[in-house]
């Protein structure tokens, strides 16, 4: 018997469609242009850090509370300055839906060309 | 947020076992979602793993509703409306938007939400979406009950085009 919640979501399904979520290769590495991409801090909007997932190749941004989190679970201090600075992990939610989480994450700098 | 390195966190384990919508109800925590992604984000995101064209959404309902405010609104330009689907994505599960209505309104973009539900006693996450819509119990297909499909993408046309005019929107435009 479905519960109320998934009836609910196949009936939005239904009338709405849904999103395609990047696919899982793994390994991957970011290309030039999103290297230069993650080398800019976002728009004070988007949030604070970018996160990239080497698993799908997207590129995600969280805001201070989000790269204080991560740092946490890399286990180093905060950066004061997130210039030139990203998290790459292994998998996100969007391409490891039933797994969510941000598996190993890591400290990156993109290095000035 | 979960890592490999530091573990499964009992918080976690209940969010999975119960479900990631009831995640602030069991946890009594505002989720992931709130806590380390801005709201433009979470928007911005989405927009970008959308599987049709927004200003001709493919399923039946989006393309009708989308059609209907277009002409209330009497705009000239496509791309000046465009629908985005939000299902199974953070901002279904979190903040209980399924898909929402965008338009250009100046120098800024204005949106309508919009959460599908056919539980009469609506949600009570909290978060709401801009209209929580009820639909029939046996669902909405234009070629079972054409009528009553008409009447619903009427019914919700007109609330999204309410809520823009309420953020601003002049009632007639070119």
């Amino acid at each position: 018997m479905p519960t109320t919640e998934e009836k609910d979501r196949r009936a939005a399904k239904k009338l709405f469609g849904s999103i395609n979520l990047p696919k899982y290769v793994g390994g991957l590495a970011p290309t030039p242009e999103q290297l230069a991409k993650l080398a800019v801090t976002p728009e004070e909007k988007f949030g604070k850090v970018h996160v990239y997932c080497a698993g799908c190749g997207f590129i995600d941004c969280f805001n201070q509370a989000g790269g204080e989190e991560l740092s946490r679970g890399v286990g180093i201090p905060t950066p004061t300055d997130w210039k030139q600075k990203y998290f790459q992990v292994d998998r996100c939610e969007w391409c490891s839906p039933e797994n969510p989480g941000y598996i190993n994450p890591v400290l990156k700098e993109v290095k000035p060309q | 947020m979960r890592y490999e390195k530091s573990g499964i966190t009992g918080k976690i384990v209940e969010r999975e076992l119960f479900g990631e919508s009831r995640y602030e109800q069991i946890t009594g925590e505002r989720s992931p979602e709130f806590k380390y992604r801005e709201p433009d984000q979470a928007f911005r995101l989405v927009k970008e793993m959308q599987p049709f064209d927004p200003t001709r959404p493919i399923p039946e309902f989006a393309y009708m509703v989308r059609r209907i405010i277009f002409k209330e609104l009497k705009l000239s330009l496509e791309a000046q409306l465009r629908f985005y689907t939000s299902v199974e994505s953070s901002l279904d599960r979190y903040r209980g938007i399924d898909g929402w209505f965008e338009i250009d309104n100046e120098d800024e973009e204005i949106r309508v939400t919009v959460d599908i539900t056919k539980n009469t006693d609506a949600k009570d996450t909290g978060y709401k979406a801009n209209i929580v819509f009820l639909v029939p119990d046996d669902g909405l297909d234009r070629k079972v009950d054409r009528e009553q499909f008409i009447k619903y993408s009427l019914e919700l046309a007109h609330e999204v085009v309410e809520l823009f005019r309420q953020q601003g929107l002049s009632p007639e435009r070119n």
